[in-house]
Parts: structure tokens; C-alpha cells; sequence
């Protein structure tokens, strides 16, 4: 394996693990359903297991007259993190929203079972005992969330700019700043 | 001490009034939280000497418990005794779980077919689900030292400090391994007490086959979340 098909593979890698991290994080932190959370965990293993054995997979072999098939394999991964990094903002708002609703449907249930037993059998002093019971507390905000995604498709539009950028004026222009130059040059890529 | 034992139940209607009168005259309040059911179960339940809380949706045996938490809080019980609506625990074993609570030794008592001490030897475990629960059982003694042989038992006592906690979060969709995770990484006792229990009555199971195989996955994923909270 040349080098750079080495390095490209380290990136898919490293951006797959991240998102085993990630979907864990919103698992445990931002209420990520468990159900969802298995699903995706399954499918980010089955593409983990898929970059570490791309070269010997036999689908692979029908890639071989595409040029810079490890770049085009690298641009797939990263586009398929993205997708499902978007994907998991959506599930995590959804899993919320299920969490609401499990919350307010218990507390329907609860109130409906006290006005049940006010009309069946409370005195007027014991309904108003019972009618004093504090109510649920209120459900976290999920705006955050939302925000989230708006800064992170913000951030891949300027990322998908720059490579418009690079794309137009060459990999060898000098107005580059010299830490991105190695990264930029033809050398590199060949 | 006030007790109270909630009776989760879905489609339960055959097995419920037998239920509920055993527990009543065992000598304890109860609440059936009915989970949206489809069949007769909420108009049976509401025919007998039970509380009813009925659900508008299925929230599955985890949100179905959480109800029952919240209402056991709100009216004040010491503790809480979990039955199991399709008639497999015995009412008449509930003061062998709630004898820890009640000494102050424990917090959750487990009721365990599987007690070294007194295994159920009559009860039958379907292949899928004693592979389930070996690997929850492992797991959690890995994860947290204890050795609770029965991790699938719905037969439990809470003080009230646990029902307190699990009110405010309790796991879905199969919860028991999990809860007691949870409950051990907030320093409550757990223990574990031999009990027998019977054929159910009526319906079936919740773990069939297709969630027997799913199972040590789910239950890896929520040991793995609270893992990676860092207890």
C-alpha cells in the first residue's frame, strides 16, 4: 500500500472513530435514544471494518480503472460522517422530543388518575390536598441543538469554499500560508 | 410503612383481577399503570381494588415502571414492590423482598429464581433468555462487582430513596440490568433474595426470540453510555 493510500486510510479511520465517540457522547450526554444508538454504532462498525479491509474487498477490484480512488474513497467517508453527524443532530432532537412526550404522558395518565378519584370519592378537603401536588418539572431546552447544526453546516459550506479556492488558483499558488503548502503540493498527491 | 406494589401492565386483562386481589389481600396498596393496551385490560383493572393509571401511549415496561415510581413519590410510599401483571409473582413472597428494605440493609431487593442458596427449580428459562441473562449477569459484575444472578427479574423492592431516584430517570425498553447499574453507581444497596415464581397465566413473553438475540447488545450499549459518563 503506497503511502498516501496509507494516510488516506488513517484519515477515514480517525474521522469513523470520532464518530463512534460522538454517537456514544449523545448517547450518554444528549439523550440519544438507546435503539438509535445500537443501529448506528452497527453501521459505523460495519464501515470501520469496511476502510480496514477496502484492498482485499472484492468490490474494490471493479474500482481499479478509477483514478484516485483512495482520494474518492477518502471524500465518500468524509461525506458519509457528515451525513450521519447531521443525521444524529436530527435523532437527538427527535430522541428528546420521545422523552417529552414519555414525560407528559405520564403526567396525563397521573392527573387524569387524581381527577378519577376526586369525582369517585375525595371530600372537598382531601381534593384540595390533592390538588396541591406541585406540577412535573419543566423539560430542558432544545434550542442548543439546533444551533449546533447551523455552525457545523456552516463550517463544512466554508470547508467545500476552500477547496473551491484551492481548486481555482492551483495546489502551487504562493498566496497559501506556508504551514498548508506540504499538504497543497503536487508531490504530495503523486 | 406504607407499601405500595405497581403492576405494569399490557394486554394483561386475563391474568389481572386474580392479581390484584392477591395483592390486596396480601395487604397492600395497588397500582395498575395500564401501557395503552389494546385488549380489556384498563376496564378490568378499573373492576378491581386497584388504583388505575392508564397510559394514552405504549411506553413499553421501562415508562410503564417510571409511572408507577412517580405516582408511589407523589402519594408518599415508603416503599415499592414491582409485579409483574401476567401473574408470575407470587403476592405472597413480597414480604420475603421487602424484609431488607424494612431492616434498612438494602435499597433494591432483587427476587431471584437463580439464588444459589434456593434456586426455583420448577421454573423454566427459555435457551435465549438464560444466554441474555448470563451475559447481563457477567457484565454487570464486571462493570460494578456485584453478582446479581436473576438481572431479568421483574420481581423487585425499593426504598424509597431508590423509587425517588428512578423517578426522575429510569431506563427503556428492557431496563432491569441496567437499573441496577445506575442504582450501584449512586451508592445505593443492592441485594439479591431467593424467590419462587409461577407459570404465566396468560400472553407472552416481552423477550422473544428476535430480542433474546438483541439483548447483550442493548444492555453493552447502556453499560457502554454510563461507562463513558465515568460512573
Amino acid at each position: 500500500m503506497s503511502s498516501f493510500a496509507a494516510d488516506i486510510q488513517i484519515v477515514c479511520l480517525g474521522s469513523l472513530s470520532l464518530l463512534v465517540v460522538y454517537t456514544l457522547w449523545l448517547s450518554r450526554y444528549r439523550g440519544l435514544d438507546g435503539h438509535l444508538t445500537v443501529r448506528w454504532l452497527l453501521v459505523e462498525g460495519g464501515v470501520l471494518l469496511t476502510i480496514i479491509f477496502w484492498r482485499w474487498l472484492p468490490f474494490f477490484s471493479l474500482t481499479s480503472s478509477v483514478q484516485d480512488r483512495a482520494l474518492l474513497l477518502m471524500v465518500t467517508v468524509l461525506l458519509f460522517a457528515f451525513v450521519v453527524f447531521l443525521m444524529l443532530d436530527l435523532l437527538v432532537r427527535s430522541s428528546r422530543q420521545s422523552t417529552q412526550i414519555k414525560r407528559l404522558t405520564q403526567e396525563l395518565a397521573i392527573q387524569r388518575a387524581r381527577l378519577d378519584a376526586i369525582a369517585c370519592e375525595a371530600t372537598p378537603a382531601e381534593s384540595q390536598v390533592i390538588l396541591s401536588t406541585p406540577p412535573a418539572a419543566p423539560s430542558p431546552n432544545t434550542d442548543r441543538a439546533n444551533s449546533n447544526a447551523q455552525l457545523w453546516i456552516t463550517l463544512w459550506i466554508v470547508l467545500c469554499l476552500g477547496f473551491y479556492v484551492v481548486d481555482t488558483f492551483g495546489y502551487q499558488s504562493p498566496a497559501y500560508p506556508s504551514s498548508l503548502k506540504r499538504f497543497l503540493s503536487a508531490a504530495y498527491l503523486e | 410503612m406504607r407499601v405500595l406494589a405497581i403492576v405494569p401492565a399490557f394486554n394483561e386483562e386475563e391474568s389481572l383481577p386474580a392479581l390484584v386481589a392477591e395483592i390486596v389481600a396480601a395487604g397492600y396498596d395497588v397500582v395498575v399503570v395500564n401501557d395503552a393496551s389494546t385488549d380489556n385490560t384498563e376496564h378490568i383493572a378499573r373492576t378491581t381494588a386497584a388504583s388505575v393509571i392508564s397510559l394514552s401511549n405504549n411506553l413499553g415496561i421501562g415508562g410503564a415502571v417510571q409511572t408507577g415510581f412517580l405516582y408511589a413519590v407523589r402519594k408518599g410510599y415508603d416503599a415499592v414492590v414491582q409485579v409483574d401483571g401476567d401473574g408470575q409473582h407470587d403476592p405472597r413472597q413480597i414480604p420475603i423482598i421487602l424484609a431488607p428494605i424494612i431492616a434498612g440493609e438494602a435499597d433494591c431487593v432483587v427476587g431471584s429464581r437463580y439464588h444459589p442458596t434456593k434456586p426455583d427449580m420448577n421454573y423454566h428459562t427459555p435457551f435465549f433468555r438464560r444466554l441474555g441473562m448470563r451475559f447481563s449477569t457477567r457484565i454487570l459484575q464486571a462493570a460494578t462487582g456485584l453478582e446479581i444472578r436473576d438481572t431479568t427479574s421483574g420481581f423487585r423492592a425499593l426504598s424509597r430513596r431508590a423509587v425517588a431516584f428512578f423517578s426522575l430517570q429510569y431506563p427503556s425498553d428492557h431496563p432491569e440490568a441496567e437499573a441496577l447499574l445506575v442504582l450501584h453507581q449512586s451508592g445505593f444497596r443492592i441485594v439479591e433474595v431467593p424467590v419462587t415464581m409461577r407459570a404465566r397465566k396468560a400472553g407472552s413473553s416481552l423477550f422473544s426470540l428476535f430480542r433474546a438475540a438483541v439483548y447483550p447488545l442493548r444492555v453493552t450499549i447502556g453499560f457502554l453510555g454510563h461507562a463513558f459518563k465515568g460512573g
